[in-house]
């Protein structure tokens, strides 16, 4: 299996030999004239910016680490649970961003008996048939 | 380089396999994650393709939104390309939003490119991929797997559609999933109460969806021939956003309980995607195979400490980098590659089925996967390519934001019913997220010029500023691309706005939400209080909604500001000074670092900065501008050699920041490499044509190192007009091309004789201003009655009345009063057309007029009703676009309707000869009107608007 090669190791490599990987790997055309880069201004203080934007973000976005005193429970917002009072209550899962408005109301998972349910599942439509049989 | 459009490379070239290619996604997927979990034995599908194979970090894209991301890779193109603009999008008739459609992509996928091509494609659940397209195979939608209230099958969510049963009968529920299933999740998920504990249902149901995806992938598989299989699968990022922070180490934020039950879910949910992977593997026995998530998931000390309450706030949780895997026939083995962008996917699944990339694909060719060099071609694009290729038809196209603006125009104009207060505010919140997601998308390829004018746009039209949700986002973004357009005054004033004006507001927010907290702990202790019911109001909790508004304002960020203004006027001491007065704790991620770094190397403190950047490599390995730096702090101090490897680790993770070659290109040069210093200037260039200094570098290899002086010359040129140009950040936006003018349609030429009416309605219809008063005027003149309540009285713009029943405009809610139609004659408005019920026979009269006529005439209208619309060219030409679509969708959807019979009438040809108008109207309505009287109806001196204006 290939080894995956960390950069501190990275650098110990042959240049010569990243250097063909880089011109090998992958051919972008030159499309001078065309508008794709049309309004693009000038490089460095684009990528300055660039820097910047990951900057910027990290702090809207309230990155920062484990030192930073805990705001609530993990994934919660302490407003939220002030208002409701209720700290029990367990933070839903994100999915990247979507509504669920068209989620079904929660059931109580049955947790039937099963057994190489992974596996089987894993077989796709064969084994959705054999879960579902067993079901019945 | 190859030829622009039938080039190939010199060297020897062979087909590579042109066999059939799996292409699987898993939203988020990580190495960080994964390559553990290979090690320990626990992804051995995975491990099979990686040691058979090449694999690479791939670079994502900004802004890193799923669908925008999914449809790059589907396309090869960028956002502003590809027409895909973020997670939801305004519903055709403007009554709120919904999950975004594939309905507003502008260009051809892989799968309708292979179509053409004569290959068959299974496509399932790929973001967004609803509805169906009618593609030369078969379509799952990302509609179908969705765990809902009625599980129903949705028109749409499959084609070909015969096979929706069969497989909507495989879906699972989470209630089905047996126990030793989820207890490999949760081993103790017996124990749990699921009343007071959602994350066990959570968990299953992405369990569930998960396979959803798989089954139907795995029917279509054994069932349908294939050349692509392309299957998506989004669970990876959901047990991401729900469970990474449960994943170890423990963290101090999490519960010990918590993190006993949930810190396995989420390689658990990895595990699975490994078998999934095994089983699609071996039915596709012989094909290529290519794994590839969209990005990656920060799965260590970079993990958020929580989830911001902003705009796509869970996305904080990405990394930059995700997974790219490929095995098969003709790919090496045991490669790991350098720079893979998701935009290289569509050209290199091209290029393996021995088809050409487009020149207009923003990617590049992955000749480095090969065995052997493969043949890259190109055409210049495919989207010219004509023929059948899967997609929708044009009339079903969308542009959210044209749709949006031709529904506010017609609901100035008096033709459609003001929209409810709540749908109005989704639709406009939605369309702003919509535009500065394009604005990002922009300013990730350096067209700073583009991204502003939408930015200021959404400024001015975003009030009041400090409370807005997307305020601070677009504020961010704005001086962001000041910053990069030298704009310096405007920094400084954007600074001074955030250190004064809003921080006051923010100072006092904070007193506020002090005082409403205390308020809310007072209630709480209250005796007798019902712990059940929430501690505050409804007023208080609007308050207290508004208050959180604005203290999404971050303070530190203010000191960040004033040291980008003084660096932009190049004080570079001042500008350090303000960066080491941000408190430590702040410097967790990298990019602090590389200011500071850079300031330090500005002052020629060149030691200081690789000091710093040391540290900054300490925090995290993968940030590229890290590597981007350290080069440029190298070639300062002479090691050319360690600055060229610096610029290739930074490549290897962002392949398409020309920065990074261009840095690379001089260490090259330094150490005279000349050849491959071309190689990597000129990839600079192919990235961003505009790059000067890339150019000046090419010049001086060509004529001092490779005797080439007509190649330095044209690099000089080129050089010295890119830095003598006008400024091209100065110019505004340049409006699209404008729509071509409808084609005029002779009365007659869609007509023919029908037998006399019975109980049909008659309808009316065509944009607002394009004749349909006229019309209607000519009918009830011939005889026929008028379904109308004159409720709209005749003005200037109608003299003669508008004939209208109000009702109409309600027509998205209430459609009941149409059998009061049947039998007369009623004005229906083109957008209004989508909403006619089943089961009513009907005969139209569509009636199209030139669009610069109409929108002139629209624009008198909307002044004389005292109304403000936003009159800016790129509207208008938005507006243009869209009345296209809608003229074109409503003749679609008329012609495929049942018992409807469709005239179209230019009102041109009306005007100049009435009566062969009004014998043709007279022979499609059955003959019994009074053609002479109809005729006389028409008076050509109330057409106001004949002579072209200029708008």
């Amino acid at each position: 299996m290939t080894r995956h090669i960390p950069f501190s190791e990275r650098m110990e490599t042959d240049l010569s030999i990243r250097l063909h990987l880089y011109a090998i790997a992958a051919e972008r055309l030159a499309r001078e004239g065309t508008p794709l880069c049309a309004n693009a201004v000038a490089c460095w203080r684009s990528a300055t910016a660039s820097v910047s934007a990951g900057i910027i973000c990290s702090h809207t976005r309230i990155l920062r680490g484990d030192s930073q005193p805990d705001p609530g429970l993990p994934g919660r917002d302490e407003l939220e649970l002030l208002i409701a009072g209720k700290r029990d209550k367990p933070a839903d899962t994100a999915t990247d961003q979507v509504e669920r408005t068209d989620e079904k109301p929660r059931n109580r998972l049955p947790l039937l008996a099963g057994k190489n349910s992974a596996e089987i599942l894993a077989l796709g439509a064969e084994g959705v048939v054999v879960i579902k049989g067993r079901n019945a | 380089m190859p030829d622009a459009v039938s080039g190939t490379n010199t060297e020897a070239s062979h087909e590579p396999n042109s066999g059939r290619v799996l292409l699987v996604g898993w939203d988020a997927a990580d190495w960080k994650v994964i390559r553990p979990l290979i090690q320990a034995g626990r992804m051995p599908n995975l491990s099979r393709l990686v040691s058979t194979g090449c694999t690479a970090p791939i670079a994502t894209l900004q802004p890193s939104f799923s669908p925008m991301l999914w449809t790059s890779i589907a396309t090869g193109k960028r956002p502003f390309n590809h027409g895909i603009h973020g997670f939801m999008e305004p519903r055709p008739d403007g009554r709120g939003v919904q999950r975004v459609s594939n309905l507003s992509r502008t260009c051809k996928a892989l799968w309708n490119i292979l179509g053409q091509n004569g290959k068959r494609s299974i496509v399932v659940g790929w973001w967004p991929s609803y509805p169906a397209e009618p593609i030369h195979g078969a379509m799952v939608s990302d509609q179908f797997h969705r765990v809902a209230a009625d599980f129903k099958l949705v028109p749409g969510m499959v084609h070909p559609p015969q096979f929706g049963e069969a497989l909507a009968a495989l879906r699972l529920n989470p209630e089905e999933l047996p126990l030793d299933l989820i207890e490999a999740f949760v081993p103790r998920a017996a124990e749990i109460d699921q009343q007071r504990d959602h994350r066990l249902h959570s968990a299953a149901r992405i369990v569930a969806e998960c396979a959803n995806i798989h089954s139907a992938a795995t029917w279509l598989m054994d069932r349908v021939t294939w050349d692509l299989c392309a299957v998506y699968f989004d669970a990876i990022d959901h047990f991401g956003h729900g469970y990474m922070k449960f994943n170890p180490p423990r963290r101090p934020a999490i519960g010990e309980e918590d993190f006993d039950l949930y810190h396995g879910v989420l390689q658990a949910g990895y595990e699975l995607h490994d078998k999934m992977l095994g089983t699609l593997m071996d039915k596709a026995a012989g094909a290529t195979v290519i794994l590839i998530s969209d990005h990656g998931f920060h799965p260590d000390h970079l993990r958020p400490a929580f989830i911001p309450q902003l705009h796509a706030g869970p996305a904080s949780e990405h990394r930059n980098n995700g997974v790219f895997a490929i095995a098969g026939p003709g790919i090496r083995a045991g490669a790991e590659l350098p720079g893979v962008s998701l935009l290289d996917i569509t050209p290199t699944v091209l290029t393996i089925f021995g088809l050409p990339s487009g020149a207009d694909m923003e990617g590049g060719i992955l000749t480095g996967v090969f065995e052997r060099p493969p043949v890259t071609r190109y055409i210049p694009s495919w989207e010219k390519v004509e023929g059948n290729d899967g997609r929708h038809p044009p009339h079903m196209q969308l542009d959210p934001m044209a749709a949006s603006e031709s529904l506010e125009q017609l609901v100035a104009l008096g033709y459609v019913e003001e929209p409810d207060v709540d749908h109005d505010k989704a639709v406009k919140g939605t369309l702003t997220d919509l535009r500065t997601n394009l604005a990002e998308a922009y300013q990730d390829t350096g067209r700073h010029a583009d991204a502003i004018a939408i930015l200021r746009e959404l400024r001015n039209a975003d009030t009041p500023h400090a409370e807005s949700t997307n305020d601070q986002r677009i504020a961010l973004r704005l001086f962001l691309s000041a910053m990069a357009l030298g704009r310096t005054d405007e920094m400084a004033a954007f600074a001074t706005d955030w250190d004064g004006r809003r921080r006051e507001l923010y100072e006092q927010a904070i007193a506020e939400l002090e005082a409403l907290r205390s308020l809310a702990r007072q209630l709480q202790q209250q005796p007798g209080r019902d712990p059940a019911e929430p501690v505050l109001n409804p007023e208080q909790r609007a308050e207290l909604k508004r208050l959180r508004r604005i203290c999404r304002y971050d303070p530190s960020l203010a000191v960040y500001f004033r040291a980008q203004v003084y660096r932009a006027q190049r004080r570079w001491s001042d500008a350090l000074a303000c960066l080491d007065s941000i408190p430590a704790t702040d410097l967790i991620r990298p990019g602090l670092f590389t200011d500071r770094a850079e300031l330090l190397g500005r002052l020629n403190r060149w030691n200081e900065a690789q000091q710093v950047l040391n540290a900054a490599l300490a925090t995290d390995q993968t940030d590229a501008r890290v590597h981007f730096l350290c080069a440029r702090v190298s070639l300062h101090a002479g090691d050319f050699t360690t600055a060229a490897q610096a610029a290739l680790n930074g490549l290897e993770l962002l392949p398409l920041e020309p920065y990074g070659h261009y840095l690379l290109g001089i260490a090259l040069t330094r150490l005279q490499l000349f050849g491959q210093a071309v190689i990597a200037l000129n990839k600079a260039l192919a990235i961003n044509p505009n790059f000067p200094q890339a150019h000046l570098w090419l010049s001086r290899i060509y004529r001092r190192s490779m005797a080439d002086p007509q190649r330095a010359a044209a690099h000089a040129r080129t050089y010295l007009s890119l830095v003598r140009r006008p400024d091209v950040t100065k110019s505004p936006l340049s409006a699209p091309a404008a729509a071509p003018a409808p084609r005029p349609v002779a009365f007659a030429a869609s007509s023919r004789d029908l037998p006399p009416l019975t109980d049909e309605v008659v309808i009316v219809s065509g944009l607002p201003r394009s004749g349909t008063s006229m019309l209607m005027q000519m009918l009830v003149a011939g005889g026929l009655t008028p379904l109308t309540d004159g409720l709209r009285q005749p003005d200037d713009d109608n003299p003669r009345g508008y004939f209208e029943f109000e009702p109409v405009k309600q027509m998205a809610n209430d459609v009941a009063w149409i059998e009061q139609a049947r039998g007369k004659a009623v004005k229906i408005v083109a957008p209004m057309i989508p909403n006619l019920p089943d089961g009513v026979p009907c005969r139209v009269i569509l009636i199209e007029r030139d669009l610069e006529e109409i929108l002139a005439s629209q624009r008198q209208m909307i002044v004389r009703r005292g109304r403000e619309v936003e009159q800016t060219p790129a509207r208008l030409n938005r507006l243009r676009q869209e009345y296209l679509r809608l003229i074109l969708w409503a003749k679609g959807f008329l012609a495929g309707r049942p018992s409807t019979s469709l005239m179209c009438v230019n009102r041109n040809a009306i005007l100049s000869d009435p009566q062969k108008a009004a014998e043709a109207i007279n022979r499609f309505l059955g003959g019994n009107l009074r053609v002479d009287l109809m005729a006389a109806e028409v008076k050509p001196e109330l057409n106001r608007q004949r002579v072209r204006p200029t708008i």
